[in-house]
């Protein structure tokens, strides 16, 4: 069997808190203990266990002869009492405690978020000095040039560079390839602006030639778990990259989660036009720089390099008539501080985005889970402090002083604190996985301990506790102890204050169950909208570029299995993101850049698109390359009467409007269809490469799982080995509602622990009102009242503080969002019936926990309450 | 004998008479072990000490420390001895309870 | 053995009620404890101690008559069990053992 040694923690916890004299011996005996019991496994745990048993007092370092002190015996009894009332009173202590450690653990972690999402990019020495270039005041892209220009051309700059990714790639090295996500392909400069420390390689050489790469740790060990992996040689796409670098994967918070860099140089021989946009540039600015000089020198040359090739592709007469024509448009580069791209330009985030509201709504949510864990605790304490009275006559007629009692309540409510705070942490460790799914990131347990949380946890015990047990304390500590003790004192706190605060609890509750029911039923409205394309029944299979000539191949393989329908290739799908490529009307009298996606033909048939005039796409017909299909959106925006027959200009080349399509919807139902170019998709390889980057499968059978590796198996055929990836249209469609998915489900998640705690607080409220009553009850009832009848007296109470709270609620909701639905071109009406389900909600809820708890009230006899007389 | 009255908690009073018994080779474990084997009692070892530590502060027993061993991975025992004192109260508990004890009618106790 | 568990304070009571028997009541226990140890218990204590060990059924009770000197008020009498007598039976013996193993000179310096 093996043998264990006793746990190092247990030794360091024993010497780190333990006086030096009881060391020695605590230590010798638990050895002798554990040699006795076989080292085994059990045994170092019982050892470490037993190390815990010894936290007494007496052992600890600091405290001297504690008895002898008496604060401390004070204080030591002050718990004792605490720790009895506690236990004595079990659902009022576990009720207090998990609602406060639900709303703790919440805090815990949203703090924790908020922390990560502010802290992107703080890594970087010279954060302040670095900047992202924006086309305009947010476009994305930037000509491919406009790095090493700026760079030999402002001064100020100390170092500018271009990059392009992240992308998923197949990686080969030795036997094993696999797709890569993470791909960061940057030119030579990239380490000057972005300071990454190389683990292995030189800064100098790494990024020199164009066939350089450098990996990070993670990558290098996938890669090459069991040699050194620079100087290997990786094949990128086909491409082979000699490896000259390692580097740390990068911190979480970073906006550029690259897995390898990949070198990407200007190319010499290529002419490049100031009009194409293709890269992201990056600048580091001088330490003497000015933004604003930077800034204007950016803009002077956007006017230079760019306005000729601009108006060469647009076709007006100078730069001027060309700012002119779009007074809202920003003709110049501008600078991004890196800082704000993840918060407040996470557009430009190469990495998941960031969203300034969400935090500001995770902010709240937190606030009012705390306000509500708040408000039950003084709900509690002081609706308890009637039933406590008679406890606090006695102590004072024993001689108790009005700070003694002071003391004992604020030492419980320490306590309590204290315990939920130990079992919040245990929750915020357990959810963390849970909450990751929310929020999409990759948090570890570590990263719950920041300088706030700490600083939160170190504000509860200190201030929270004392304080939350301080205005009960001070409420009984005045009570006349001969009033108390005749139970006279049923007058507990101010009543209305409690009510206003039950009332604040359901108005919260009805708030977030309003925004939750409407965000779903948004969603359900928007994917039951009629998008104009069908797109049922169709698997997208992509990088179909890799297939080459193959295409027609795998084109025949395909249409041999029975339950395939039709199979066809396209440039760009619905739902995938459509590009935007400029034309003009031939006279010159209009520019403008609809969205443009080379179809094959066959895909209209699968689409199920609706033609309104004029025709399809023939097959391998050539004078259809000079032919397009435009949408209803089109004509529209040019302000036409007809299309068919019509001319449309780009590069020089006229295209014949052929068809007009009815609108459908190809890029989110957030949005008002757009304009749209349909082209000629090629069949013929040689120019058709680009217009294969998915292929179209369209199937009749219903087991999709079947069909998926079907098409599967014939690509890997085909192949050569290049991994399978495709996905269901639909599905694709779906997709697009991720992110009110996970907003709805961060709302349902929360505003079911804030439901969950209120619950808690009316439930315990419920359970002291009705012991104050319950002579009043007994009474009644011997009175010849019935069982209904006090039941419904009951709650005709709490019905009134529901219907306040909830139209405060509903009124919130409503305003916020009214505001959120601007969002979408499709949305519901916040309609009447919108008003009742909440309530309803929640007053049902509060009838069956008020009504269970005052039954047994209602049906006990009344003898036993009146006997107490 | 002083005319005193001593009060000893009962775990107190077996682990005084254990160290009694156990004559100068009385320790932790070794307590422990002794009131599992003669009473059937399980007794952490956190308790034993802390019974032991009390009998100190009361003068029952007092402490030495002993040689090290390689059992104890080279820590020394703290060993107990039973004081004048200690020997004294549970004489006198031992002696008060059989008095007692007597003091029964033994038609209860069943001796008839 | 456990169920025979008993505290110092609760042998000391049940031994008390034997002394007592058959008057052994509430007063009357508090007082044979004073006379017999030289301590003087809260009655709280000792009403806490006789319910333990009701609890526990090392005793049983019963109501006397009732008397003038209780201003009527009628005494409640407790009384040994057989379970309790074993408990006592075993603690004494588990005491004379250790009592016996006990080496002389643990008795010397008295």
């Amino acid at each position: 069997m093996k043998k264990y040694s006793p746990p190092k923690w247990a030794l360091s916890f024993l010497r780190f808190f333990y006086k030096e004299r009881y060391v020695e011996q605590i230590e010798g005996d638990l050895f002798e203990i554990f040699l006795r019991d076989g080292s085994t496994r059990k045994a170092k745990r019982q050892f470490g266990w037993n190390t815990i048993r010894f936290f007494r007092l007496r052992y600890l370092k600091g405290i001297d002869d504690y008895e002898q002190l008496t604060t401390l015996a004070m204080i030591k009894n002050y718990l004792k009492v605490a720790i009895r009332t506690l236990i004595k009173q079990k659902s009022y202590t576990a009720i207090n405690i998990s609602g406060l450690a639900v709303a703790i653990a919440s805090t815990l972690l949203i703090s924790m978020y908020i922390l990560h999402e502010r802290s992107y990019d703080n890594f970087y020495p010279d954060i302040e000095r670095m900047y992202r270039v924006a086309n305009g005041d947010n476009g994305r892209w930037t000509p491919t040039l406009l790095a090493q220009t700026i760079q030999a051309e402002i001064p100020q700059v100390e170092a500018a560079t271009k990059v392009n990714g992240l992308m998923e790639s197949f990686l080969e090295a030795g036997n094993q390839g696999i797709l890569q996500d993470g791909g960061l392909w940057v030119d030579e400069n990239f380490l000057s602006v972005f300071d990454i420390e190389l683990l292995k390689g030189s800064k100098e050489y790494a990024l020199s030639e164009p066939d350089h790469m450098i990996l990070t740790e993670t990558i290098a060990a996938k890669f090459f778990p069991d040699k050194e992996a620079m100087n290997e040689i990786i094949e990128i796409d086909g491409d082979p990259f000699k490896v000259v670098g390692i580097v740390s994967d990068p911190p979480k918070n970073t906006h550029i989660p690259y897995k390898y860099i990949a070198s990407n140089p200007v190319d010499p021989e290529q002419k490049y036009y100031w009009s194409g946009n293709n890269t992201f540039t990056y600048a580091k600015l001088k330490p003497t720089a000015r933004r604003g000089d930077v800034s204007i020198m950016l803009a002077d040359l956007y006017e230079k390099k760019v306005g000729p090739d601009y108006i060469a592709y647009t076709g007006h007469e100078s730069f001027e008539a060309l700012v002119k024509e779009y007074p809202n448009r920003n003709f110049a580069f501008t600078l991004i501080p890196v800082i704000d791209i993840h918060l407040k330009k996470s557009h430009f985030t190469l990495g998941t985005q960031g969203d300034a509201e969400s935090i500001l709504i995770f902010s709240l949510i937190a606030l009012f889970i705390l306000i509500i864990a708040c408000i039950n605790y003084i709900n509690l304490s002081t609706a308890r402090s009637a039933v406590r009275s008679k406890e606090v006559g006695i102590r004072k007629s024993l001689g108790s002083q009005k700070k003694n009692i002071i003391l004992q309540f604020i030492t419980e409510s320490t306590l309590i604190t204290f315990i939920s705070v130990i079992l919040a942490g245990l929750l915020a460790v357990l959810s963390i996985k849970l909450f990751n799914q929310l929020t999409q990131r990759a948090f570890d347990v570590v990263d719950l301990i920041t300088p706030g949380n700490i600083l939160v946890l170190i504000v509860l015990l200190v201030f929270v506790g004392p304080l939350a047990g301080s205005y009960p304390a001070y409420v009984m500590s005045r009570f006349n102890p001969i009033d108390a003790l005749k139970g006279g004192i049923t007058k507990s706190g101010k009543a209305t204050l409690r009510n206003i605060l039950v009332a604040f609890q359901f108005a919260t509750s009805v708030f977030l169950i309003t925004v939750t029911l409407v965000i779903y039923l948004q969603v359900e409205y928007l994917k039951s909208q009629d998008i104009g394309i069908d797109i049922n029944n169709t698997l997208v299979v992509n990088n179909g570029i890799q297939l080459e000539s193959k295409y027609d191949v795998l084109k025949g393989q395909l249409e041999q299995i029975p339950s395939v329908e039709l199979v066809s290739k396209a440039s760009h799908v619905p739902f995938y993101g459509f590009p935007d490529y400029g034309y003009k009307v031939p006279d010159g009298s209009k520019s403008f850049s609809p969205n443009n996606a080379f179809l094959a033909p066959g895909v209209e048939k699968m689409l199920n698109m609706e033609l309104l005039d004029g025709r399809f796409f023939r097959k391998d017909f050539i004078p259809d390359t000079a032919s397009i299909i435009v949408n209803e959106a089109l004509v529209k925006e040019l302000g036409w009467e007809d299309a068919v027959g019509r001319k449309l200009r780009r590069d020089n080349i006229d295209y014949t409007i052929i068809g007009l399509v009815k609108d459908f919807n190809f890029a989110s139902l957030k949005r008002e269809v757009e304009p749209l170019i349909i082209r000629y998709g090629w069949d013929a390889y040689e120019i058709g490469i680009y217009h294969q980057r998915f292929i179209l499968v369209q199937f009749s059978s219903k087991n999709l799982r079947k069909v998926y590796e079907e098409v599967e198996e014939q690509w890997s055929q085909i192949s050569g080995g290049y991994p399978f990836e495709a996905r269901f249209l639909d599905e694709t469609f779906q997709l697009q509602f991720e992110a009110e998915r996970r907003f709805g489900m961060i709302f349902t998640t929360f505003s079911g622990m804030a439901i969950f705690i209120a619950l808690l607080g009316l439930f315990a409220l419920t359970t002291f009102i009705l012991q104050k009553r319950f002579k009043e009850i007994a009474v009644r009832k011997v009175m010849g009242a019935s069982v209904p009848s006090l039941i419904r007296m009951i709650i005709k109470d709490f019905t009134k503080l529901v219907l306040a709270g909830s139209i405060l609620g509903i009124g919130g909701s409503f305003y916020w969002l009214d505001d959120w639905l601007q969002e979408y071109s499709t949305r519901i009406e916040l309609s009447w019936y919108l008003l009742t389900i909440p309530i309803a909600i929640i007053l049902i809820i509060t009838w069956i926990v008020v009504s269970t708890k005052s039954y047994k009230a209602a049906v006990a006899n009344p003898s036993k309450a009146l006997k107490d007389e | 004998m002083k005319s005193k009255s001593y009060q000893l908690g009962e775990l107190e009073e077996l682990v005084l008479m254990i160290v009694a018994i156990l004559n100068e080779e009385a320790y932790g474990v070794k307590v422990m072990d002794e009131i599992q084997s003669q009473i059937g009692r399980k007794v952490n070892i956190s308790a034993v000490h802390t019974v032991l530590d009390r009998l100190e502060k009361k003068d029952f027993v007092s402490s030495y420390m002993g040689g090290a061993s390689a059992e104890r991975g080279g820590r020394r025992k703290r060993l107990f001895r039973i004081t004048a004192e200690g020997s004294r109260a549970i004489a006198y508990v031992h002696q008060t309870r059989n008095a007692l004890y007597e003091q029964i009618p033994k038609t209860i106790l069943g001796y008839g | 053995m456990k169920g025979t568990h008993l505290g110092e304070f609760e042998e000391l009571v049940l031994l008390i009620i034997g002394v007592l028997y058959p008057n052994a009541y509430g007063l009357a226990i508090k007082q044979e404890i004073a006379n017999q140890t030289k301590r003087s218990p809260a009655i709280g204590a000792i009403h806490s101690a006789l319910s333990r060990l009701e609890e526990k059924g090392f005793l049983k009770s019963h109501l006397a008559d009732a008397t003038h000197e209780r201003g009527g008020r009628r005494k409640k009498l407790y009384e040994i069990t057989a379970s309790g007598k074993q408990a006592i039976e075993y603690n004494r013996s588990l005491r004379n053992t250790l009592w016996n193993q006990i080496p002389a000179l643990a008795w010397k310096n008295l």
